[in-house]
């Protein structure tokens, strides 16, 4: 495991008169090297606190937080700053220096950790091609747009080869193409580079566009976590409505409705198997409101059917129940609709 | 008109009567009150922003004690000022009259108006970037190096610019203590002598060099600042 919390709590001492605040009340939390894992929750669940103590700026009230087998929580001064070292950190507002070249900021860490100047010019202009930012280096960032600096921000968070790169809403400032490109980007650094990624985000397309693994925080402790796949295919968690949503229903269909929820572990792999299954009963099926995705090269989804038989006259009870009976068995969560 | 023009304070180089020696002498004790105060007011105006921040006991009393001494150093008419550092002055410069000892008196009232400046100056500098180079494994005094002082620098050169031109109307006050100067030739010669052609003339002159300091801070700072657009 790279990143290891374990027991991970937060109190701030009380605001005059009031009880203490428990940012993080007790947080277990692993992942592994190479994957892409996203952090999501409402603003006030405890993210930011969270990445801080990742980081070492703020200390734990308890627990651990190991990053590659050293506790950070533990350290002060020159082994704080070290261990800081191996971690690289992309913030929602990239967080640059205006008085410096795209090629000076990416080039700080390396600064830092003392690099020679020849050697640093190799890396940059090696970072510079690996963000895609070659004829871009002696801009200032006032000179570039915000998809650049976000990728000018990558790069001096990738610059000293850090084993975890912590992404703190790296896209919440981006327009929705702009976004999709630094995702993009993430995802093709973390096949070449095998670096582990952290996204602290509130957005749900965020999480299914890039992320291996998913934790929801809630009011400072771990309501749900697990791969992206088993969070999505389990409609009865917090996260499978938000990745997989569904939307509202057509008004004027007044056939019985059920909502089948499949995926993942289901014996159903597309929605068209659940249209198959009640053509057998000859009952025909319409998709009348649904989010199909596929994560990890497996269909998931959530869709509203409306059921009617072939000659038209409405479902019966038994028919509807046996049909229920059947999606159930197979390994879909399926109910009636309310109306 | 050649009454004008032969007037002794555009003809001699006498310290007493001419515009053009004590233009010199305004010009020498600015420059240097600058020098000296920015060695000094430039290093506490960081020191007063490093110790607001911090929370530990020891650093907030420094920083209550030196915010004190600058209020105090702040709150003192400057021509009290001047007559209240005279022992001080004797023991510093080793003696009490002459632009030397005026000079000394403009630094030390000169430093705790520019260490505010340079405070402000550095509380402007967003704390995300801190953070940012802070996270790179970055010492406190690499954080002041390298990013304090090139993103606070626009400001910082405007704030010595604002100094620089306090401390040349400060200098007419120089007077009381031999350190001549424009100001003192004014009130000497224009204003006690009642002749208003050296009172226009220095008073041209102060206007002159304000303008010209001005423009070339303004013109310095915005030649460092890359926040705003320059493609």
């Amino acid at each position: 495991m790279v990143i290891t919390l374990d027991g991970l709590t937060k109190v701030f001492p009380a605001p005059s008169g009031g009880d203490p605040v428990v940012a993080l009340g007790g947080i277990d939390l692993h992942i592994g090297k190479g994957s892409i894992h996203g952090i999501v929750g409402r603003s006030g669940a405890g993210k930011s606190t969270l990445i801080r103590c990742l980081t070492g700026l703020e200390k734990p009230t308890s627990g651990r937080v190991e990053i590659d087998g050293t506790d950070i929580a533990a350290l002060e001064g020159a082994a704080l700053r070290a261990a800081r070292r191996e971690i690289g950190m992309v913030f929602q507002q990239a967080n640059l220096l205006d008085s410096r070249t795209a090629a000076k900021n990416i080039a700080h860490p390396l600064e830092i950790i003392g690099m020679p100047a020849a050697r640093r010019a190799e890396r940059v202009a090696e970072l510079v091609s690996l963000v895609g930012l070659e004829g871009r280096e002696n801009n200032h960032p006032a000179q570039l747009s915000g998809g650049q600096i976000q990728r000018v921000g990558i790069a001096r968070g990738l610059a000293a080869e850090p084993k975890v790169l912590l992404c703190d809403e790296p896209t919440s400032a981006l327009d929705p193409s702009t976004t999709r490109q630094i995702l993009q980007l993430i995802r093709d650094l973390r096949s070449r580079l095998g670096i582990t990624v952290v996204i602290i985000t509130h957005e749900m397309s965020v999480v299914r566009e890039v992320c291996d693994e998913v934790t929801l925080l809630e009011n400072g402790t771990v309501a749900q976590s697990g791969s992206l796949l088993e969070v999505a295919s389990d409609p009865t968690g917090p996260l499978a409505p938000e990745l997989i949503p569904l939307p509202p229903a057509p008004t004027g269909v007044d056939d019985v409705m059920v909502d089948c929820d499949y995926g993942g572990n289901s014996r159903m792999r597309t929605t068209q198997d659940l249209i198959d299954l009640a053509a057998t009963y000859g009952t025909r099926a319409t998709i009348v409101a649904g989010t199909i995705e596929t994560i990890a090269g497996v269909q998931v989804g959530r869709v509203q059917l409306a059921l009617h038989n072939h000659d038209g006259t409405p479902i019966t009870r038994p028919g509807l129940q046996q049909f229920l009976t059947d999606l159930r068995e197979a390994g879909v969560v399926a109910t009636e609709a309310r109306r | 008109m050649t009454e004008i023009l032969t007037n002794p304070v555009f003809t001699t180089w006498d310290p007493n009567f001419s515009l053009w020696s004590n233009t010199l002498i305004t010009l020498y004790m600015t420059a240097g009150t600058m020098l000296l105060s920015a060695l000094v007011g430039v290093p506490l105006g960081v020191a007063l922003f490093e110790t607001s921040r911090s929370p530990h006991g020891l650093t907030r009393w420094i920083n209550r004690v030196v915010g004190f001494a600058v209020n105090v150093g702040r709150s003192f008419p400057f021509i009290i000022l001047i007559i209240a550092l005279i022992p001080v002055t004797r023991f510093v410069v080793g003696r009490v009259t002459g632009p030397n000892a005026a000079m000394f008196a403009l630094t030390i009232s000169a430093i705790p108006f520019l260490a505010r400046l340079i405070e402000i100056n550095l509380q402007e500098v967003a704390a995300g970037k801190i953070e940012a180079v802070r996270m790179m494994g970055a010492t406190r005094f690499q954080v002041i190096r390298q990013v304090l002082l090139p993103e606070a620098l626009p400001g910082i050169i405007g704030s010595l610019t604002t100094t620089a031109i306090a401390v040349i109307g400060y200098t007419a006050m120089a007077g009381a203590v031999g350190g001549k100067g424009l100001g003192d030739l004014a009130i000497r010669m224009g204003y006690q002598s009642y002749d208003n052609v050296v009172m226009i003339a220095t008073v041209v002159i102060l206007v002159l060099i304000v303008i010209a300091l001005q423009s070339a801070g303004t013109a310095l700072a915005r030649a460092v600042d890359h926040r705003a657009v320059s493609r």
